[in-house]
């Protein structure tokens, strides 16, 4: 993802250029959070273009990912940059740095001639940054925060201007703790926070005595209150400002004999959403911080589908069956040239029979050979989890794996506003896998040499535009769930749950998108056919789990449905998409799985 | 003219032949398909059968090439000098009409090698074709060898002995490895690399040509000073 917007915005940039080929150009550059990023996850980092020379530049922004001491460069990335003359521009692109990495290279050079450098800078990874193998931890406040949380948690203190303009540079973020802060976010700031919640992020946010400052439209619609007034407090004999309010999601804490909330919690997405009605560093409470603290392993679940990238089936032709044809076959071929050898003695040949044998056989073999499922060289496996509220923009998860039976030069494409990393093995062995990943104005295009027998494994995130949406009309009786499909695809197998019930909806076809409006065909009325009260929870699991096959498919699925924490929903439509992320290649034979939830 | 050239495809001399190249080169097929299963096991499973086929397949056409030369001189009479030139042409038409038969009962298997090759048909026609070009210089050999002595068992010795000799040989002496088979057929399987090695095949075929018309001219001499040495 690159975003670009002019250098108003005052941001932390330290990085100095060191060494020039053409001094009218200038780069500063920073990376992560406060000199932290996290290693295989996606980090933001900012490059700071500025041109005060004569001329405009069409240029290419490549990064590469360097092991010292060989200088060997493994991944790569490339950005098209305009630069006109006098302009200063700042891109924020999001990259996933590999353990192995120890040096990047950042370099601006001629778009057409790749030996005309305008700039270039190295960064020395491990000197000059810090790299954490756990996900951070933000303190959003224009006060210090304190370094450390009573939770345990240590905090990288940052201002709004550092926060992302896309969700997918929050990548290594697992929590923002959201104090006092008095600026307002921008549109993009808001909305990357908002698909990063989707994604599984945790935001809590400190209120209390600054609360009629600190408070926007933007933050009042994610808390989980309604707030009506602060009132003053006694709390253990301190005087606090309590915000008051009507309470939205689960209250974790109350204050002592009274009924006030104190901590409220809520689902957003795959994420959560905290809200202190007080100022916690201002005041101690019991048992506060412990409701906080992230619970033990919860660190590895994400990786937990690259496993069933490994266990994807590969058919492969029958050995039993190619044997039969060939037993077939010569015993044929023996015994009817035998006969033409006899035949031809009596003056009729029968050589003609034997060429139609041959040729008959031949057809045979190229029937049962031309399945795709054989003879293309690429074996892959697309499956994610696309999540929206039902409005806006839609978060999407996504794991490729992909199995290449021969040497073959490979070019992936996607949407340009996805990021994608290279998942490497645990034991990548002396070969570390070398990618391309070249972004244009529309697309992302992923370049690697794929050697034979050798799996691939991606991650990828894209943010985008919500194709499926619905809505519900409640009455007497079932309710009626109108489901608006504008992708390219049926969808498949579309549940409805609400409160504990799953009413299944069966096949959703397409709307044709050119009547501009929302349509509701018999078809797209997905009236609930079958209705199934379950209790939301181990019940509603276990019906997803009562798939029929236990084929690998069917498990990617409970896999999927398990990670979504679908369990947990309360109001959503569950459907399957066969609608890849990844172009699929003509030598590709692609699985591709994906579960859509839109939350209301 | 179809009679005549049925003769030269089946007959009970070339039959055999035939069925033992189908048989070797089918068991062959079927040890190289490579077994099903989950992605991580087939990518871990580190031993790669597929050219077992084509290696299999290298050596019995070239045995069964010398052999369907050797036929041809059995089947012909002595001749005499002023027939000597349309005989050659006819040896020639007989071997080719052989040979290309011998590949095309091959199809099935070829069929099948495509696919767990992940071929281009570009590149099997070519790997045929090369095949067809290497078993025919094999078989004058075969011819010359039978023109030379009407002992069996010296033409069985002296035959494997040269063909073996052949294969290992240009296998191993890196000057010789445009006129290897297996070397060939590995860079034309490889469509990357076979783009890259024009000169490669350059040398091979100007080799394969050279030794194809000197093995031509050795039998046409051998025909000729045959038929002084009747009269």
């Amino acid at each position: 993802m690159i975003c670009l917007r002019d250098i108003g915005l005052s941001i932390i940039a330290v990085g100095i250029l060191s060494g020039s080929a053409y001094a009218d150009v200038q780069m500063q550059i920073e990376l992560g959070f406060n000199r932290h990023y996290v290693v295989d996850s996606f980090t933001p980092l900012w490059v700071q273009l500025a041109n005060s020379g004569r001329d405009g530049i069409r240029g290419l922004l490549e990064i590469s990912q360097k092991i010292a001491p060989k200088e060997i460069v493994k991944e790569t990335y490339s950005w098209p940059v305009e630069l006109p003359r006098g302009s200063k521009k700042m891109l924020q692109v999001n990259i996933a740095i590999h353990a192995y990495t120890d040096r990047i290279q950042i370099m601006l050079r001629d778009e057409k001639d790749v030996t005309k450098v305008y700039q270039s800078r190295e960064i020395q990874l491990h000197k000059e940054y810090m790299p954490e193998l756990q996900k951070l931890v933000l303190g959003l406040s224009d006060v210090p925060f304190p370094q450390r949380l009573p939770t345990g948690e240590s905090l990288q203190t940052i201002g709004v201007e550092q926060l992302v303009n896309d969700s997918t540079g929050y990548g290594g973020v697992r929590r923002i703790y959201l104090g006092r802060i008095f600026s307002s976010f921008f549109k993009g700031q808001q909305q990357a926070l908002k698909n990063w919640l989707i994604g599984g992020g945790e935001l809590v946010v400190f209120s209390g005595e600054n609360w009629h400052r600190q408070r926007s439209p933007f933050l009042e619609e994610l808390i989980p209150m309604k707030v009506s007034d602060t009132n003053e407090i006694d709390l253990d004999g301190q005087r606090l400002t309590i915000v008051t309010g009507e309470p939205q999601g689960v209250v974790l804490l109350r204050v002592r004999g009274q009924d006030a909330p104190i901590l409220i919690k809520r689902p957003f997405g795959a994420g959560t959403i905290f809200f202190s009605t007080i100022d916690p560093l201002a005041a101690e409470i019991d048992g506060f911080w412990e409701l906080l603290k992230p619970p033990k392993g919860e660190e590895q679940e994400t990786q937990s589908p690259v496993e069933f990238l490994g266990r994807l089936g590969l058919p492969l032709p029958s050995v039993l069956k190619v044997s039969g044809l060939v037993i077939v076959f010569i015993t044929g071929f023996g015994l009817l040239g035998l006969l033409a050898i006899e035949d031809k003695r009596q003056g009729r040949p029968l050589t003609w029979a034997l060429l139609l044998w041959v040729l008959g056989l031949s057809g045979a073999a190229a029937l049962y050979m031309s399945n795709p499922a054989f003879s293309k060289s690429l074996r892959s496996l697309e499956a994610g989890i696309c999540r929206s509220l039902n409005e806006g923009e839609t978060f999407c998860q996504l794991w490729y794996g992909l199995l290449s039976r021969k040497t073959v030069d490979l070019r992936l494409s996607t949407r340009s506003t996805a990021v994608v990393q290279q998942l490497l093995p645990a034991k990548p062995g002396p070969h570390l896998f070398d990618v391309h990943y070249a972004y244009d104005k529309d697309n992302l295009k992923i370049l690697m040499r794929v050697e034979d027998r050798q799996k691939r494994h991606f991650y990828l995130e894209s943010p985008q535009k919500a194709a499926v949406t619905f809505s519900l009309q409640e009455g007497e009786g079932t309710p009626v769930v109108k489901v608006y499909n504008r992708s390219n695809r049926t969808l498949f197998d579309a549940i409805f749950i609400k409160e504990g019930k799953a009413f299944c909806l069966g096949e959703i076809k397409m709307t044709r998108e050119q009547l501009n409006k929302i349509i509701c065909t018999a078809e797209l009325k997905a009236q609930a056919v079958t209705e199934k009260r379950l209790d939301a929870g181990a019940e509603l699991l276990n019906y997803f789990e009562g798939f029929p096959s236990e084929s690998v498919e069917e498990k990617i699925k409970r896999t999927l449905f398990s990670l979504a924490k679908a369990k947990e929903l309360r109001e959503a439509l569950l459907v399957w998409s066969p609608q890849e992320e990844l172009v699929t290649d003509p030598r590709e034979e692609k699985t591709v799985i994906k579960l859509i939830i839109i939350e209301r | 003219m179809w009679e005549r050239v049925q003769s030269y495809l089946i007959n009970s001399h070339n039959w055999s032949l035939y069925v033992s190249l189908l048989i070797f080169t089918g068991l062959a097929l079927v040890l190289a398909l490579p077994p099903g299963g989950q992605a991580a096991v087939i990518s871990d499973y580190g031993l790669n059968l597929k050219m077992l086929f084509v290696i299999v397949y290298i050596v019995l056409y070239g045995i069964v090439a010398m052999n369907l030369g050797q036929q041809i001189k059995f089947a012909s009479y002595q001749v005499p000098s002023s027939q000597v030139r349309g005989f050659m042409r006819t040896c020639q038409l007989a071997l080719i009409a052989q040979l290309g038969f011998a590949l095309f009962i091959t199809t099935p298997y070829w069929i099948v090698f495509k696919t767990i090759s992940y071929a281009s048909w570009a590149q099997i026609l070519w790997g045929a074709g090369h095949l067809f070009i290497y078993g025919f210089v094999l078989g004058l050999f075969g011819l010359l060898l039978a023109t030379l002595t009407d002992s069996e068992i010296t033409q069985f010795n002296v035959k494997y002995a040269v063909f073996v000799g052949f294969l290992l040989g240009t296998l191993f002496i890196s000057a010789a490895h445009p006129l290897n088979p297996f070397h060939a057929l590995s860079f034309i399987l490889d469509g990357e690399r076979a783009g890259q090695s024009a000169l490669f095949f350059l040398e091979g075929y100007s080799a394969l040509a050279l030794i194809g018309a000197l093995l031509l001219f050795l039998i046409r001499r051998k025909y000729l000073s045959a038929d002084r040495y009747e009269r």
